[in-house]
C-alpha cells in the first residue's frame, strides 16, 4: 500500500501480489538455489571464487536493498521498504538466467569454480533477503535461513555481502509459498460468499415469521372472554377429517365446541383434561355441528392444545 | 548500510497501534495497522533497540452498550468475547506485542478516573450543558459545519441531536500551545498532508471546548465525583498509551519504571479516521497533565475493498482476511507469510 495514500485491495490484487512476490520471486528463488546447491555441491555451501562484473552488479543491488529498507523503515514507509527487498530478489532471479548454472555444471574445473561463486552469491543473496524480511514475515524468514544452513542472522551481518559461512549444510526446503491457482481461489471465495448469503437469507426468513400483529389496548383484550373448562366428552365429527366435537364443562354452564385438531389429537387424549375456551365467540356451525366457542392451541404444522393444571378450578376468567 | 546504524543500539522505542473498538470482529484497518506496527517493532529490535509495543481494545461507549442489548448480552460479556477474538487474531498473525491493554482493565479504569478528577481540580474540566450533533458509531461530537448535510464527515452515517448536562475540557486554553508545538516540530504529524489538514481545518479556525462526559448511558468509566456521568470514551481510550505503562496520577513524580523508561511514545501508528483525536485531543490532554508529547503520529491511509468480493463493508474485512489466510492451505506460517507479504 503506497505511503500517504489510500490503498485498494481486491481479492485479485492479493492473489496477484502473492503469486508475483512471494511465490515467484522469493519462493522460486529459494527452491531453485537450494536444489542446485544439492545437485552440484552435495548440499554444502561452496567456496566463492573470482568476482565478475555481473557479481558486482548483484551485490550492489543487495547493498541498495539493505540501505533502502533501513531508510524506509526508519521513516515508517513500510510498503516501500518491502518493495526494496522484492526488487533485489527479482535481480537475483535474473542473475540465475544470466549465469546459466546448468551450463557451467557441465564444464571443467574453471566452470565448476565459477559455479561455486554463483551458487554462493545466490545463497548469500537469499540470506540477506531473509534477514531483511524478518520484520515482515518472521516465521517464513527464519525457515528460509534454516533451509540455507546459516546461523548468521543478525542485522550487523548484512552490512556487507559475504557473511555466509562456507561449508554450511543446505537443507530440504518446505514448500514455502506455493502458487495459488487464482481461479480456484476466487471460486472458493465466491462459494463462501454464496453460502454466507444463503445463511443470511434463512435467518431473515426465520425472523420474518415472528413479525408481530398490531398492538391493542387492555380494553380490547378484556373484550375477549377466556374461561377455564374441562373436556367431559369428545368424539370425531362425521365426514370431517379435521374436526373433533368436544363437550366442555365451565362449571356455571356446559357447552359444545368444535375444534380442528383431529390430525394431532384423539378423543381419549382430551377427555378429562382442562383447557382454555374463548367463551364469547359468536356461535358457528362447522360441518353441520354447532360450536359455541373455541379452545386455545398453538402451532401451525404441529398443533398443541393449551392444557391447564389438573387442579384448575372451572369457569374462571383467564387474563 | 548506513554508518550510524549503531546509534540505535540500546535506545528505547515505544510504539503503539490504536486500540481496536470492541464492538465486533476486527476490521481490515485494525489488522493492517497491527502487522505494520509489528514490522516496525521487529525492525527496531533488529537494530538492537529496547522496544515496547502496545496494542489492545477499546471497550466502553454507547455503541457497545446498545449492541450488547441487541444481542441479549451484558456489555462486559460482549467485550470479553470480542477482546478474545482480537487477541487471538493478533497472535495468529504473529504480532510481537509486549502489552495488550483492555480499557475495562481495572488499573486503566482507576487511572482514568483519577486523570479526569485531576483535570477538573486543575480547572481544565468544568461542568456545562451540551447540545449538538453527535455521531454514535464514531463516538464523536461534531460542530454544525462538520455535520453539514446531516452526516458524519468521518464515516458518512447520519448524525443525531443530543442535549444533556456535561463536563467540558478547555481545548481553547491549550490550542495556542499546540499550534506552536506542531509548527515547531514538523515531524510530529506525518505525512505532511495530514499535518496541514489538522492545522488548517481544525486548529487555526479555533478549537471549541470538548465535551468529555456523557450522562445518557452507563457503559463507561464513571466520573468519580458525579456518578450520573461517564467519561467520554475517547479520553478513556487515548489514555491507554500511558496507563499501559503503569501511569497513575497518584504517583505524581514517582511513576513506575516502565513509564519513566518508555514514555514519551516514539510513534503512534493510526488510521486517518482518528487523526483528529490523536493529533489534537491527545497532545492537549498530555499538556494538561504536564506530560511530554509523543514524538510522532503516523497517519495511515485507509483500504478500500472493492466491489467484487467485499465492497466497502467494514464488518467483512476481518472475515475476508481470515478467508485469505485459510484459503492458502500450505501450513500455518505460510498463512501469516501470505497475509503479511501481501501488504
Amino acid at each position: 500500500m503506497p505511503y500517504a495514500q489510500d490503498g485498494s485491495i481486491t481479492w485479485e490484487s492479493v492473489v496477484a501480489r502473492y503469486n508475483a512476490d512471494l511465490a515467484n520471486n522469493l519462493g522460486n528463488l529459494v527452491s531453485r538455489t537450494v536444489s542446485m546447491a544439492k545437485k552440484y555441491f552435495d548440499g554444502k555451501i561452496p567456496v566463492p571464487d573470482a568476482e565478475t562484473e555481473l557479481d558486482r552488479d548483484l551485490k550492489s543491488s543487495f547493498a541498495s536493498a539493505v540501505d533502502g529498507v533501513y531508510d524506509n523503515m526508519l521513516t515508517y514507509h513500510v510498503a516501500d521498504a518491502l518493495e526494496c527487498v522484492f526488487t533485489a530478489l527479482r535481480r537475483a532471479n535474473k542473475y540465475i538466467d544470466e549465469t546459466t548454472p546448468w551450463t557451467l555444471a557441465k564444464g571443467g574445473d574453471d566452470e565448476h569454480k565459477r559455479l561455486g561463486t554463483v551458487i554462493y552469491n545466490l545463497l548469500e543473496a537469499i540470506r540477506i533477503s531473509a534477514v531483511l524480511l524478518v520484520p515482515f514475515i518472521p516465521a517464513s524468514a527464519e525457515a528460509i535461513l534454516d533451509a540455507i544452513g546459516t546461523d548468521v542472522r543478525d542485522y550487523d551481518s548484512i552490512e556487507r555481502f559475504g557473511a555466509l559461512a562456507v561449508g554450511g549444510e543446505v537443507k530440504e526446503v518446505p514448500p514455502l509459498f506455493a502458487r495459488i491457482d487464482e481461479k480456484a481461489f476466487l471460486d472458493g471465495i465466491a462459494k463462501e460468499k454464496e453460502e454466507a448469503e444463503k445463511a443470511a437469507k434463512a435467518a431473515e426468513k426465520a425472523a420474518e415469521k415472528h413479525e408481530g400483529v398490531a398492538q391493542i389496548s387492555i380494553d380490547d383484550f378484556m373484550g375477549v372472554e377466556l374461561r377455564t373448562a374441562q373436556v367431559t366428552a369428545c368424539e370425531p365429527v362425521k365426514r370431517a377429517k379435521k374436526l373433533l366435537c368436544l363437550q366442555l364443562d365451565l362449571g356455571y354452564e356446559k357447552r359444545q365446541v368444535v375444534s380442528g385438531i383431529a390430525k394431532w389429537y384423539k378423543p381419549e387424549d382430551l377427555v378429562g383434561r382442562k383447557v382454555v375456551v374463548v367463551a364469547n365467540l359468536a356461535p358457528a356451525t362447522l360441518c353441520g355441528v354447532e360450536s359455541r366457542g373455541m379452545i386455545l392451541a398453538s402451532g401451525e404444522d404441529e398443533v398443541r392444545v393449551v392444557f391447564l393444571a389438573d387442579d384448575t378450578p372451572l369457569g374462571e376468567r383467564v387474563r | 548500510m548506513r554508518n550510524n546504524y549503531g546509534e540505535y543500539k540500546g535506545k528505547k522505542f515505544y510504539i503503539t497501534t490504536a486500540i481496536a473498538y470492541a464492538s465486533g470482529k476486527p476490521h481490515f484497518g485494525n489488522t493492517y495497522e497491527v502487522i505494520m506496527t509489528d514490522a516496525i517493532a521487529r525492525f527496531r529490535r533488529q537494530l538492537g533497540q529496547d522496544v515496547y509495543f502496545c496494542t489492545g481494545t477499546d471497550e466502553h461507549g454507547e455503541k457497545i452498550e446498545n449492541l450488547a442489548a441487541k444481542q441479549g448480552k451484558t456489555p462486559k460479556q460482549l467485550v470479553d468475547e470480542v477482546a478474545g477474538t482480537v487477541r487471538a487474531l493478533w497472535d495468529r498473525m504473529n504480532a510481537s506485542y509486549d502489552w495488550f491493554i483492555r480499557t475495562t482493565d481495572d488499573y486503566h479504569e482507576a487511572a482514568v478516573a483519577k486523570i479526569f478528577k485531576e483535570m477538573y481540580d486543575r480547572g481544565d474540566i468544568y461542568k456545562g450543558q451540551y447540545e449538538g450533533w453527535y455521531c454514535v458509531p464514531c463516538e464523536s461530537f461534531l460542530t454544525d459545519t462538520q455535520a453539514e448535510g446531516g452526516v458524519c464527515p468521518d464515516c458518512g452515517r447520519p448524525v443525531e441531536r443530543k442535549v444533556e448536562e456535561a463536563y467540558y475540557f478547555r481545548m481553547s486554553k491549550y490550542a495556542p500551545a499546540l499550534i506552536k508545538y506542531i509548527e515547531e516540530h514538523p515531524d510530529f504529524i506525518e505525512p505532511e498532508s495530514r499535518r496541514k489538514e489538522m492545522l488548517n481545518n481544525f486548529l487555526y479556525a479555533g478549537l471549541q471546548d470538548l465535551c468529555v462526559s456523557r450522562s445518557s448511558f452507563k457503559w463507561g468509566i464513571p466520573v468519580s465525583f458525579d456518578d450520573k456521568h461517564v467519561i467520554y470514551v475517547w479520553l478513556d481510550a487515548l489514555s491507554n498509551y500511558i496507563t499501559a505503562l503503569g501511569y497513575d496520577p497518584e504517583n505524581g513524580d514517582a511513576q513506575p519504571d516502565k513509564f519513566n523508561k518508555y514514555w514519551p511514545a516514539d510513534v503512534h501508528i493510526i488510521g486517518k479516521d482518528i487523526a483528529r483525536f490523536h493529533t489534537i485531543y491527545w497532545p492537549i490532554f498530555l499538556m494538561s497533565q504536564g506530560l511530554r508529547l509523543g514524538q510522532d503520529v503516523e497517519v495511515e491511509g485507509q483500504h478500500h475493498l472493492r466491489r467484487r468480493y467485499g465492497g466497502q463493508d467494514r464488518r467483512r474485512r476481518g472475515e475476508i482476511l481470515r478467508a485469505v489466510r485459510d484459503a492458502v492451505r500450505t501450513g500455518r506460517q505460510h498463512h501469516v507469510g501470505v497475509r503479511r507479504g501481501a501488504l
